[in-house]
C-alpha cells in the first residue's frame, strides 16, 4: 500500500504537469535530453527570421500584436527591428543592450543592472537553447511529435515577482526555438513567434554593431 | 514629438507675469469641455517618458471598461509591464500592478494626478468657476491640492492647454492635439518643478 502511494505521488505531479500542455508528455530523462540538445543546438551559427510579438491582457481581453525582423549570431548576439504598428529596434550584443526609439538612442549595460542581465540572458538562451545551464530557472522537459516544450521556472527572486514560468517551443529537426511564451503571475502574457527561420546563413557583423 | 516645444513656448509667455493674477471672472459653462474629453473604448498609445534625463519607452493601453472605469496599461516593446492602473468615474483609483523599481507613493501619486488630468476625469465640479484674459478661458475646477486649469480660446472650440497648479503658478502641464473620432492623436504632459515629461503618440492597430 505504502509503495503504492509513493508510487502515486511521484506519477500524479507529471500527469499535472503534461496536463498543462495538452498533446505533450514530460520527458523523465533530462540529463540524455541536455546532451542530445547541447549537441543540436551547437550547429546553430545563425537565425534570420520574422517575428510576431502578441502581449496578452487577460482582464481586459486585449491583445497587442507587434511585428518585425530577428537576428541571432553566435556568441552572444540578437537584433530586434520592430516596424509594425511602431518603429523600434533593440540590439543585444554580449554585455550591453542598444535601443532606439525614433531619433532617442539608449546604451545600457547589463553589468550594471540585474533584471537587465536576467532578461538578456534569458532571450540569448532561448534563442539559443542554452536555458539548460541558466541557474535562475528549474526546468521541466516536455516533447509531442515534432517539437519539445521547455518549462522554465524561476527562481531568482526578482524574477519570481514577474514570471510565473517561461515556455519555449523547440523544434526537433534542428533545435532552433519557435516560439517564447513569458507568462506573468496576474495571468497575462507575451508570446513571441518565429516564423519563416533561416539558420546558418552569413549575417555581417554590423547589424550588431552598437555605437 | 512636437508638442513640446509648444508646451515651453507657452509656459515661456506665461512666466512673464504672473500667470493667473491678471485673470477675471466671467460667466461660462464648463460643461462645454465634454467635447474635448477622449473616448479611449480601447487606444494604444507609443509612449516616451523622461524622467530627469532618463528615457522608458514602450506602448500604453487606455481602454474604458464595462463599468465606465478606465484602465491604463504601460508595457515596453517587449511586452515587460511598467504599470496597471484602474480610473472609476467617482475618483477612485486602483493600482494592479507596478513593477517594484516604480513602487513609490510620491511616483504613483504624480502618475494618478497627471494621468487624471489628460482623462479629464475631475470636470463634473460644482466648485468651478471660469475665468478670462483677452484671448483665452480658464475653466477652473479646484481640486484637494490645488486647481486643475482647462485653457480654451474664448468660444471654446479649441482646448489650448491644461494646467495643474498651485495656488500660484502651474505644476504640470499638458496637452491634447490632432483629435481622430474622439480621440487625440497626440498627448503631452510636462512637469515645471523637475524633468519629468510624457508624450504619447497613437498607434492604429
Amino acid at each position: 500500500m505504502c509503495k503504492l502511494c509513493c508510487l502515486l505521488l511521484l506519477i500524479i505531479p507529471s500527469l499535472f504537469s503534461a496536463a498543462q500542455y495538452p498533446g505533450y508528455t514530460q520527458i523523465e530523462n533530462t540529463p540524455s535530453f541536455k546532451q542530445q540538445f547541447v549537441q543540436g543546438s551547437e550547429k546553430i551559427n545563425s537565425i534570420t527570421c520574422d517575428f510576431v510579438q502578441e502581449k496578452n491582457l487577460s482582464m481586459l481581453s486585449e491583445k497587442i500584436v507587434s511585428k518585425g525582423k530577428f537576428w541571432y549570431k553566435k556568441d552572444k548576439r540578437i537584433r530586434m527591428e520592430y516596424d509594425d504598428p511602431f518603429q523600434y529596434l533593440m540590439i543585444l550584443n554580449n554585455d550591453n543592450v542598444y535601443v532606439k526609439d525614433g531619433q532617442k538612442e539608449n546604451t545600457v549595460s547589463t553589468r550594471s543592472n540585474a533584471l537587465f542581465r536576467q532578461i538578456n540572458a534569458i532571450m540569448i538562451d532561448c534563442v539559443k537553447g542554452n536555458f539548460l545551464g541558466n541557474p535562475d530557472f528549474s526546468i521541466k522537459v516536455f516533447e509531442n511529435g515534432s517539437t519539445f516544450l521547455i518549462e522554465l521556472s524561476p527562481l531568482a527572486k526578482n524574477l519570481k515577482a514577474y514570471f510565473k514560468n517561461i515556455s519555449v517551443i523547440i523544434d526537433k529537426k534542428d533545435y532552433s526555438a519557435d516560439s517564447i511564451d513569458m507568462v506573468e503571475l496576474a495571468g497575462d502574457n507575451t508570446v513571441i513567434h518565429f516564423i519563416n527561420k533561416l539558420l546558418n546563413s552569413n549575417i555581417p557583423d554590423e547589424l550588431f554593431t552598437i555605437h | 514629438m512636437n508638442y513640446l516645444p509648444f508646451i515651453s513656448g507657452f509656459a515661456l509667455l506665461m512666466a512673464c507675469s504672473s500667470p493667473y493674477k491678471h485673470l477675471e471672472r466671467t460667466n461660462g459653462d464648463p460643461g462645454c469641455l465634454m467635447q474635448f474629453k477622449p473616448s479611449f473604448s480601447s487606444a494604444l498609445y507609443k509612449t516616451r517618458v523622461n524622467v530627469t534625463g532618463k528615457q522608458l519607452s514602450g506602448v500604453l493601453l487606455i481602454k474604458t471598461m464595462p463599468d465606465s472605469s478606465i484602465r491604463m496599461v504601460f508595457s515596453n516593446e517587449l511586452g515587460f509591464k511598467f504599470f496597471d492602473f484602474g480610473f472609476s468615474l467617482d475618483s477612485g483609483f486602483k493600482v494592479y500592478y507596478i513593477l517594484k523599481q516604480m513602487n513609490k507613493p510620491a511616483v504613483i501619486k504624480t502618475l494618478r494626478k497627471d494621468f487624471e488630468l489628460v482623462l479629464m476625469l475631475n470636470i463634473k465640479n460644482d466648485h468651478a468657476y471660469v475665468l478670462k484674459d483677452q484671448a483665452h478661458h480658464y475653466y477652473a475646477f479646484p481640486q484637494e491640492k490645488g486647481i486643475n486649469y482647462y485653457i480654451t480660446d474664448p468660444g471654446c472650440s479649441r482646448l489650448l492647454l491644461m494646467q495643474r497648479s498651485s495656488k500660484r503658478k502651474a505644476v504640470v502641464e499638458a496637452i491634447m492635439e490632432n483629435y481622430k473620432n474622439g480621440l487625440p492623436d497626440s498627448i503631452g504632459i510636462s512637469h515645471k518643478n523637475f524633468n519629468f515629461d510624457i508624450g504619447l503618440k497613437r498607434i492604429e492597430q
